[in-house]
Parts: C-alpha cells; sequence; structure tokens
C-alpha cells in the first residue's frame, strides 16, 4: 500500500512547492544587475581617470562593485562608478596597454546575484617629451661649421655631421626631413633623412640655389608647405623659388618663382628687399622683408602674403597709401626667424636699424590673418631698465603664453653680446618674467618651439656653447645643458 | 730733460735730413769728376751680419739667380720655413717660420720693416729675385737690431755688385707666364749705380673645378679660371757709394700691379673684381767710419714708402664697389757701435710713423659710415724702438755671445672720416723684448743655444676694427713669445766628400693669440683666445758626395698644443702650418755646361682651422684627416759662357693639394727663363 501513497504524495509535495514558489515569484525573485560602460577606452596618457561604469538592478537591490584580483593593483574603482588609475600611465615609458580588467557588480538580493563587465583600457599618446632636434654649430672664428642631433629624452649629443670648411650655413626641417643650406657665395642646398639615425649621413640630393648666369643669392631659409612644395628664400634675392623637395634631378627641383620686386628699397641696387623670414599658416606663406639700402640702413619693413595654393600674392589692403599689397609693419628691420604663427595670428619681431639705438623700434607686433590688420604687442623699451637690448626672436605657446629673447653689445673686455630670455602675454602684452631659466649672462643666439612645447635655447658661449631644453610649464631647465664643440645656431626639430 | 716719443723723432729726422743733403751735394760734386770705371773700391755699405748663431742664414745671389724662383720658391726650401699661397701668381703667400703665423714675421728690405701696421701683411714677391743681392733668415730672432719677432726675420738686401754688369732674362711658362728682367750695374771709382727693370705677367687661367658652373649651376665642371691675370712692373734705382769714410746707399723702388680676382664660386664670365697696387719706396743709408778710439762706425737710415691699393668688387656691370687704401711710412734710425777690447756695443733708436687712410664706395657713392658698413679711417701708428745689442768674443775660446734689449714705444690712433661726429679712438703701449745667446765651436762644429723673449703687436685693424661691424678691441694684448732653440752644426771633409750635418731643437710658449671672433649677429672683434706650445726639430744633411753631385735631405717636425677657454680651440693643433716636413735635393753636374736638380718635399699633418675639423666626403671616415701632400720639382740649368736657360717643372707629378685658400692647387707648371749676361 506505501507505494502507492508515495506516488500521491509526491505529486502533492510538487504541488505545494510549486504552489509556495508561486507565491514568491511575484514578490521575491531575485535578478542579476546590469552593468554598462565603454568596453574598450583609450585613455591619454599622464591621466587618471578611464570611465565611467553604471550599474543597475531592477529589484533595486544595493549593488557592490569590484574588480578582479589583477586590476585592483593598477586601477581604483569607486562605488560611483568611476575607474582610474592608481598611477598615472607614461606611454613613453611603455605603459601603453592593453589593461584587461573585469568589473562585477554584485547584488545584495537573495542569491546575492552578480555580473560581470570584461573591459580592455589602452593609453593614448600624448608629445610631454622634448623632440630630437638637429643644430648648426659654427666655429666662433667662422672658420668651419658642423651639425649635431640632440637627444634631449636620453641627453645625447651626436655631432660631426655635415662638416664644412666654411660658416654661412643654416638648417631647414620638415618632419623627418632636414635640409642643410650653404649661404653666402655657396648657394646650395643638401636634404637628409633624419629619421633613421643610420641613414643621416647619407645626403639624398644637393641641388644648386641659384639660376644660370646668376651671382650669389645668398639663401636664407626652405619653408614647407607639403612633402612635395616648399619656398626657398633668398636673402639676395627679390624672387623666392618655388621647389619640389622630392624632385629626383636638379631640373625638376625648381617648380615656380615668387615675385618680390615691388618691395626693393628705392637706394638697393642688388635689386633684393632682403627677405628674412617665412611661415605658413592656413594655407598662406607670410614673408618678413627688412628692405635695405645699399648701406645696410634697413627700410620700412614689410610682410608680404601670398596664397600658397595659387602662388599669387594677396591684396590686404593693409595701408590705402602705398603701391604694393603687403602689410607695412611699424617695428624696423625684422631678423631671421622673425616670424611665428600661432591659431588666427602671425607675429613679427623686429630688431630695428643695427646702427639705431632707438628702443621703441624694436618691436613684437600681431598680423591679424583675417583682416591683416597690425598691433603692437610689446617693444623693447618695455622692458624694465633697458637701455640697450634689442628684441631678436620671440615663440608663441599661446594666446597667453610667448617668450622672446632680447640682446644687448658689451664691449669689455671684449666686444661681446649678452641675451635674456622673457616671457610675455601675447594677447596683452605683458611681459611676466625676466631672465627665465636664469639667462642674462651669456649669448643667445635661437629660440626655438618643439611640438611638446618645450622651449630650446641656443647659448653661443664659446666657452661653454650648447643648447637648453626649458619646460614652459615651469620655465625651468628640464634637463642639464646639451654640450656642443662649436657655437650652436639655428635648432629644427624632427617630427615623425 | 724728458723728451716725448713725438719730438724726438722729428728731432732726428730734421738732423737726419741735413746731414744726408749736404752728403747727397757732396756726391753728386764728386759724380761729375773725373772717375775711372777700372779703378773700383770695394763698397760694403750694408753690414755684414755675421751672427753665428744656427738660427741665422744667409742665401747668397748666386744660389738662387739662375733659377726660374720667386723669393716665396727660394724660402720654402729652407728647412724650418714654410710657405703657403693661394695658387696663381700675384696672390698672396703666406711664410710661417718655425710654426709661426704670417704677421708674427718681420719683412725687411734693405732694413726697412715691410709689414704693413694696418693689416700687418707683406707682400713677399714683391721684389723679383734679380734685383736680390742676398737673402738674410733668422728663426724666432732679430737680425742685428729692433725688437725680438716671434716668427723671425726676412731681410733682402738689393741688388749691390761690385762690378760692371749687365743682364737680361726673359721667361715664359705655363698659365700665360711672362717674364722680363732688364739689368744694369756700373761701377765708378767711388760709386756703383745699379738699375733695372721687371716686367711680370701671368694669365693665371689654370684649370679649376668650378663648384657651379655659371651657366649651369647645377654642375660642377673643370675650366680655365677666368678672371686671374696678374701684371707688374718694377723698377729699381741703387747707388752705393764710398768716399774715405763716408758710405753711402740709396735706394729707390717702384711697383706698378694689378691682379684680377676671380670668382672661385661660379668662374663668372661678368666678373671684373680686381686689385691694383702703385708703390714708391726709397731709402737712404749712411755709415760713417770711425778712425776714433772705441767707434768703430755710426749708421744712419732713412726710408721712405708710399703704396696705393684700389679694390674693385664687380661681379657684374650693376655693381661696382670699391675700397681704396693708402699708407704712407717714413722711417728713420741711428745706430752707433763701439769696441772695447772684445766687447761691442751698438746702441740704436728708430722711429717708424704709418698712416694709412681708406675710401670706400658702393656705385659711386661713398659708403656711409653708420656702424654697419666699414667707415672711412685715417689710422695712424708711430713707433720707437730704442735699444742696444751687446756682442762679445773670447780671444782664446772660440766662444762668443750677444745679448739684444729692445723697448719698443707704440703710439695708435683711428679717425672715422665719415662719421657725422668723426671720433677717435687711442691707444698707447710700451712693449720690451730681449734676445740671448751663446756660440761655442769652431768651423767643423759648433753649438748654439739661444734664447728670446719676442713680441707681436697688434695691428691698427685689430686694434679698432673696420668702424663699422668689425669692432675695435681696446684691451687686445700683443702676442708674446719665449723661446728657446739649441743648435748644433757639423762639417766636415771625408775624402773629397764634403758634408754639412745640423740639428736645432725649439721650444716655444705662446701666449694671448689673437683671432678674429664672431657674435650669432655677425658681428666681430679681435680677442686674445689662446695659448699654445709648440716643440720643434729640424734636421738637415747636405753632402757634395762628388764634384758632381750633390745630397741634401731636411726634415722638420712640429708639435703644438693649444690652450683655450673657448672649447672649440682648446687642445687642438696649431692651423695653418704642416707639422711634419721632408725634403730630399739632388743636383747633379751632367756637364760642365748642363745641371739638373730634383727636388721632392712631403709636407704632411695640416689643420685648417683651429677647431681641427675636416671637411669630408669620405663615408668611412666622417672625421676626415690632416692634409697632406707631396711635391716634385724638376729643374734643369744649361750655363754656356754668358748664355744660360734654365728649365723649370714644378709639382712634376701633378699633385693634388689644398692651397693657402683651401682650394685645388693650380696643378703642374712649367717655366723656361733664358738669361744673357755682360751684354
Amino acid at each position: 500500500m506505501l507505494p502507492k501513497l508515495k506516488n500521491k504524495l509526491l505529486p502533492l509535495s510538487l504541488a505545494i512547492s510549486a504552489t509556495l514558489l508561486t507565491a514568491c515569484g511575484s514578490d521575491d525573485k531575485n535578478t542579476a544587475p546590469e552593468l554598462t560602460g565603454d568596453l574598450m577606452p583609450v585613455v591619454a596618457e599622464n591621466t587618471l581617470a578611464v570611465g565611467q561604469y553604471t550599474a543597475t538592478d531592477v529589484n533595486n537591490d544595493n549593488i557592490t562593485l569590484s574588480l578582479n584580483d589583477a586590476a585592483n593593483a593598477l586601477f581604483t574603482l569607486e562605488q560611483s562608478g568611476a575607474l582610474s588609475f592608481k598611477v598615472a600611465p607614461d606611454f613613453d615609458n611603455g605603459d601603453t596597454g592593453p589593461f584587461n580588467v573585469t568589473i562585477t557588480a554584485t547584488d545584495d538580493g537573495k542569491g546575492a546575484l552578480s555580473t560581470e563587465l570584461a573591459i580592455s583600457i589602452t593609453v593614448g599618446d600624448v608629445k610631454d617629451t622634448p623632440s630630437v632636434a638637429v643644430v648648426q654649430t659654427i666655429a666662433p672664428d667662422y672658420s668651419n661649421s658642423e651639425v649635431a642631433y640632440l637627444d634631449a629624452k636620453s641627453q645625447q649629443v651626436a655631432s660631426g655631421y655635415y662638416r664644412k670648411d666654411a660658416s654661412d650655413y643654416t638648417l631647414s626641417s620638415y618632419k623627418g626631413d632636414v635640409f642643410h643650406i650653404g649661404r653666402f657665395f655657396i648657394d646650395e642646398i643638401t636634404k637628409y633623412d633624419a629619421i633613421e639615425v643610420a641613414s643621416r649621413d647619407s645626403a639624398i640630393w644637393s641641388y644648386s640655389t641659384n639660376d644660370p648666369q646668376d651671382s650669389t643669392r645668398n639663401p636664407y631659409a626652405l619653408v614647407s608647405l607639403s612633402e612635395t612644395k616648399a619656398y626657398l628664400l633668398r636673402y639676395g634675392s627679390s624672387k623666392v623659388w618655388i621647389v619640389n623637395p622630392q624632385a629626383s634631378t636638379s631640373e625638376d627641383f625648381k617648380i615656380g618663382e615668387l615675385d618680390l620686386t615691388s618691395y626693393v628699397h628705392a637706394d638697393n641696387s642688388n635689386s633684393t628687399p632682403s627677405p628674412a623670414a617665412a611661415v605658413i599658416t592656413d594655407g598662406k606663406l607670410y614673408i618678413a622683408m627688412q628692405r635695405q639700402d645699399d648701406s645696410y640702413n634697413a627700410g620700412t619693413a614689410y610682410v608680404a602674403v601670398f596664397d600658397t595654393a595659387t602662388d599669387t600674392e594677396i591684396e590686404t589692403n593693409a595701408n590705402a597709401d602705398d603701391n604694393v599689397k603687403g602689410i607695412p609693419l611699424v617695428g624696423v628691420n625684422p631678423l631671421e626667424h622673425s616670424l611665428v604663427a600661432n591659431e588666427d595670428k602671425v607675429f613679427v619681431t623686429t630688431r630695428n636699424g643695427y646702427s639705431s639705438f632707438d628702443l621703441s623700434l624694436s618691436k613684437i607686433e600681431e598680423i591679424n590673418t583675417g583682416d591683416y590688420t597690425v598691433r603692437q604687442v610689446l617693444n623693447a623699451g618695455d622692458i624694465v631698465d633697458n637701455t640697450a637690448s634689442f628684441i631678436k626672436a620671440s615663440v608663441v605657446v599661446s594666446p597667453e603664453k610667448g617668450y622672446f629673447y632680447a640682446s644687448q653689445a658689451i664691449f669689455t673686455p671684449t666686444y661681446h653680446e649678452v641675451g635674456s630670455l622673457y616671457e610675455f602675454n601675447p594677447t596683452t602684452g605683458e611681459i611676466l618674467t625676466v631672465n627665465v631659466a636664469d639667462t642674462g649672462t651669456e649669448n643667445i643666439s635661437f629660440i626655438g618651439l618643439d611640438s611638446a612645447n618645450f622651449l630650446w635655447v641656443s647659448i653661443a658661449n664659446p666657452e661653454l656653447p650648447g643648447v637648453d631644453v626649458i619646460d614652459t610649464t615651469t620655465n625651468t631647465m628640464s634637463i642639464d645643458r646639451l654640450i656642443t664643440t662649436l657655437n650652436p645656431g639655428t635648432i629644427r626639430f624632427i617630427e615623425e | 730733460m724728458k723728451i716725448s716719443p713725438k719730438k724726438a723723432m722729428t728731432k732726428v729726422k730734421l738732423v737726419t735730413f741735413m746731414v744726408c743733403s749736404q752728403l747727397l751735394f757732396a756726391k753728386h760734386v764728386l759724380a761729375n769728376s773725373a772717375e775711372q770705371a777700372t779703378d773700383v773700391e770695394v763698397i760694403e755699405v750694408v753690414s755684414n751680419h755675421e751672427f753665428a748663431s744656427s738660427n741665422y742664414q744667409v742665401l747668397r745671389r748666386e744660389d738662387f739667380i739662375d733659377s726660374s724662383q720667386s723669393l716665396s720658391d727660394i724660402l720654402g726650401q729652407v728647412n724650418g720655413i714654410q710657405i703657403r699661397q693661394i695658387s696663381g701668381i700675384g696672390n698672396p703667400v703666406s711664410i710661417s717660420i718655425r710654426g709661426s703665423s704670417a704677421k708674427q714675421v718681420q719683412f725687411f728690405i734693405d732694413g726697412q720693416l715691410v709689414n704693413d701696421s694696418q693689416f700687418g701683411s707683406f707682400d713677399l714677391n714683391q721684389i723679383p729675385t734679380e734685383q736680390i743681392e742676398s737673402i738674410e733668415i733668422s728663426k724666432n730672432q732679430a737680425i742685428g737690431t729692433g725688437s725680438t719677432p716671434i716668427g723671425g726675420v726676412i731681410r733682402i738686401n738689393t741688388y749691390n755688385p761690385s762690378d760692371d754688369t749687365n743682364k737680361v732674362s726673359i721667361a715664359l711658362g705655363s698659365f700665360g707666364y711672362q717674364e722680363l728682367n732688364v739689368l744694369k750695374n756700373t761701377a765708378f771709382k767711388h760709386h756703383s749705380l745699379a738699375f733695372g727693370g721687371n716686367y711680370l705677367a701671368s694669365d693665371n687661367d689654370y684649370d679649376y673645378l668650378v663648384p657651379q658652373s655659371f651657366d649651369n649651376p647645377s654642375q660642377s665642371i673643370t675650366q680655365p679660371l677666368r678672371n686671374n691675370a696678374f701684371e707688374k712692373i718694377s723698377l729699381f734705382v741703387n747707388d752705393s757709394a764710398q768716399i774715405d769714410q763716408h758710405q753711402l746707399r740709396l735706394n729707390l723702388t717702384y711697383n706698378k700691379q694689378d691682379k684680377g680676382l676671380a670668382n672661385y664660386q661660379n668662374n663668372s664670365p661678368e666678373n671684373s673684381s680686381n686689385i691694383s697696387m702703385d708703390s714708391l719706396r726709397y731709402g737712404l743709408q749712411y755709415n760713417w767710419l770711425s778712425n776714433i778710439e772705441y767707434l768703430d762706425s755710426i749708421e744712419l737710415e732713412y726710408y721712405h714708402d708710399t703704396k696705393d691699393e684700389l679694390y674693385l668688387n664687380s661681379q657684374n656691370d650693376s655693381q661696382q664697389n670699391t675700397n681704396d687704401y693708402q699708407t704712407t711710412k717714413q722711417h728713420v734710425g741711428i745706430k752707433p757701435s763701439f769696441t772695447v777690447s772684445s766687447l761691442t756695443f751698438s746702441p740704436f733708436a728708430n722711429a717708424t710713423q704709418n698712416i694709412f687712410t681708406s675710401f670706400s664706395t658702393h656705385n659711386g657713392k661713398p659708403n656711409e659710415c653708420n656702424g654697419i658698413s666699414a667707415c672711412d679711417i685715417e689710422a695712424k701708428q708711430q713707433q720707437l724702438n730704442v735699444g742696444a745689442r751687446f756682442s762679445w768674443q773670447s780671444k782664446t775660446l772660440p766662444l762668443s755671445s750677444y745679448l739684444l734689449a729692445n723697448q719698443l714705444f707704440e703710439d695708435n690712433s683711428n679717425v672715422a672720416l665719415n662719421q657725422t661726429s668723426p671720433s677717435k679712438e687711442q691707444s698707447k703701449e710700451q712693449y720690451n723684448t730681449q734676445e740671448l745667446g751663446f756660440n761655442y765651436g769652431d768651423n767643423k762644429l759648433k753649438t748654439s743655444i739661444n734664447w728670446s723673449q719676442g713680441v707681436r703687436t697688434p695691428t691698427l685693424y685689430e686694434l679698432f676694427g673696420d668702424r663699422g661691424a668689425f669692432k675695435g678691441n681696446d684691451n687686445l694684448l700683443p702676442e708674446e713669445a719665449e723661446t728657446y732653440a739649441l743648435s748644433v752644426k757639423y762639417h766636415d771633409t771625408i775624402s773629397l766628400m764634403s758634408f754639412d750635418v745640423s740639428s736645432s731643437v725649439y721650444q716655444q710658449s705662446i701666449e694671448n693669440s689673437i683671432v678674429a671672433i664672431f657674435n650669432s649677429s655677425g658681428t666681430g672683434s679681435y680677442t686674445n683666445v689662446s695659448s699654445a706650445e709648440l716643440l720643434g726639430l729640424e734636421l738637415q744633411m747636405g753632402s757634395k758626395i762628388t764634384s758632381a753631385l750633390s745630397v741634401s735631405l731636411q726634415a722638420h717636425w712640429i708639435d703644438s698644443d693649444t690652450q683655450s677657454e673657448y672649447v672649440a680651440f682648446n687642445n687642438k693643433k696649431l692651423p695653418g702650418i704642416y707639422h711634419q716636413q721632408y725634403s730630399a735635393a739632388l743636383s747633379y753636374q751632367l756637364s760642365d755646361a748642363l745641371a739638373i736638380k730634383v727636388n721632392t718635399n712631403i709636407d704632411k699633418e695640416l689643420y685648417f682651422n683651429r677647431s681641427n675639423q675636416f671637411e669630408t666626403n669620405d663615408e668611412q671616415n666622417k672625421t676626415g684627416n690632416p692634409a697632406n701632400r707631396m711635391v716634385t720639382d724638376l729643374s734643369l740649368h744649361w750655363r754656356i759662357k754668358n748664355y744660360s736657360i734654365n728649365f723649370t717643372c714644378a709639382n712634376l707629378f701633378d699633385e693634388h693639394y689644398q692651397d693657402l685658400a683651401n682650394r685645388p692647387a693650380q696643378g703642374r707648371s712649367i717655366q723656361l727663363k733664358f738669361s744673357i749676361e755682360d751684354i
């Protein structure tokens, strides 16, 4: 008789259980939390925050978030769902990822159900270390020269490149290409590949910068628009060459000309307006001209503007009274390296005439690239207690931060020059810091800003020649001086 | 009573002038009296400097006159002397004695210091060899009297024969070389009159690798060099007279020359740049031979020199820049000589005034004096040398010694003439120099030891610049050097073979080397930048192996080290000199009439610049090597009676090396010279 009862009991227990369960499910059933968020975040190096992760629970249970054990060593997960690095990753030190992290959301409902979210974190590079640079160095007696490659990260100086038995050389660069330019009565430009260390020694090509049957035109700089188009500024000529840096023959190198003849000073029998500097921004080429006469007196300085798409000069209408298209400046004598661009502005630095003592005409002026209006940012007379220092060049980091250096001649014990570095506000013209990084006792010959906004300063002190690299966030030297053998001058940066 | 140097000089000039005037008048009267050309008194106005030092040697006329060589070629064969030049006749020549720079060498012609006070330079080849009687060479020491130089002294004694001589010579050679010499000397009873002329021309159109050819700058092609011609006329008159105790010598030289300046970058046919020069130099030396006890003689001298250089820079028709430099130099001196027993005492005093003026134009307009362009200037230098030389000769031993002390007073000034408010800059300095030497030995073996403290005073250009972008330096110190030298000479004859062996070792410490230094803005000035230590060894051997065959071997080593606070110049070798030199010369008399000479020079370890860096295209050796060269010259000389023919082939194997301007030297050249004497 028992088995029959058993059979009859089981179905009854099942029925009772089902009834009980049904009663619970409508009010007591637990569901695991849901977890959402970016599954493959990319985090900028030197930052902590990874992302925000959200956990929800349909049962309104309390949720506890946690990380897997391995991730706990590197990451912090707030209960708010904010995930962050414990230590900011440094891309340049190899903290690139991917970092695999599992976030678990566990509720406190019946059964403590949980959900996992697997995410993969990678770190993105931000340019925060100084670039590799190349510097032209010159013997103090102007008898010879050489080029050195500078690696600020490893603090290495590799010298002995492009040695010449003459000194009138300078450098230009575009991405990984370096152009070694021989100037007065040399008239030659040579291209090198600077990315591969092993190939830095071998010239890719070398071309003359003279037209047939012409005399020396003193090439000053090569300003690149792209890999296949650049402008060769020639200080001794009113013709700017348009060149193709990818040309494999000299016949294909020069592809056109820009004409600056209208700017030649009336008393300049060499037919040159002395174009000294150029910069390209927003598809336009800006060329600063000293406009010297035969006695090297600088006339009214002008900036000519060319459309790089059509290579035609743009009528700026900056001055209704003159008969040229360019922009007249108030400052006099823009030197080499006197043009820099930042956002929608072009900044021009002028030294004033070499024989003048008037500080007010040594200026930094700003050209508005929208309407070509010019305003003074500051002049050398704004430097407190300055009586004899003239502004040589400037760089602009942002609308609020820029640097310039001013130099003065000292006649004792022997003739030499001493330069000081200043921080200024390009918008207001206020000089913020004097003698940045303890400058003010040595000769400065060049300043340049790399893509990480480190300021490189060439110190042409023959007793301790070298390049200082200054962190513009702190205005202090980021490393010890990179020592060269000869006096350093123009610096260019190698950017891949 | 203390007299200022200026007044003292004026007085001396006046007295000398009056004395010389009287003597010239007397000479003129005597010359018109009947004289017999055959009855000639021996004339030796210029002292015979027997300084018995191994640092000193004399080359006589007969040693070099029959060759086709220039003065620089002759000096380049002397051990310890280096000659480097910019290729082409008429271009600058640099001389170095025992590692010195060219400015550290004093160049005298008949006792007159030729060194330019403005730039410190001198034209070594300004005197044709036909006009030279002898060449005195002194290393690290003065010749006779005066301030002690750092490098040494080259002194040219102009033509001064005692016999009647007539000579014509013609030479032709490579690259359009032409030369004509005419020389005549007439010996009278009391005086000898020599005059002559030299015409020299060369196209200098040797083949040159043009870096960027004019018609196609993309091509480097070899072309004959354009606008590099040279032409020169040189006239001279020398008159030497001796009447009783009076010796008088007058010399007068006039030079006119033109040199084209090539465009070495593109060899442009439009280039007409040129430098022309006119100079007139005359001098008077009077020697009174005393019969007063202890007083041997009194020597008076006066020189006057004017030079006008016009430099034209014209690369094309639209450019005509000129620089006109005029230099006037006057010199007067007195030197009595006393002998007491074995001691000779020669006090001396001489005064020199140099005036340099410049005038520059650009396309016909005078240059502006605006602090950038070079200003028109008048620079003046007045020097007074006062000193004494003591010589002592032992009467019992083959021992002699000498001591020379000199005080130099210098007054320099510079005025920018075309400045709005001309300002005058001035500097006054005093320098003293000394030398001491001992010699021991006879004709077979002679040993010398010498010490000298020499100086090279800054030139006017180094002191004041060009008043434009090249600045002056008020604090410029003179270059100073202390030198020790020990030398040994041995002469002997074994069988019929005579030979000479000599060696010299020297050590020199130089301070305050003056170098042009430039700032990043391109302005410059001369600055004392370094000191240097030199250690040198000269070895030479000459032997007359047979009556027909002579051999000469030479070697010269220099070890140099510069010290400087300038990183680029510290622990470097001196630039511009070969640190090793070897030469071998062979002369063989093929017959009574015909002789052949071959000499080979090997020069090694030349550094072109103070940084000791080299431009090189050698991918295997990026640092490059010091420059070397090996040059062989051949000459054939044929002489019969009054006729001689000389054939020279310089750089026989066409060796390629860099010249003074660090450009390829001109290569092989030949020259043929035909001479007739006693026409």
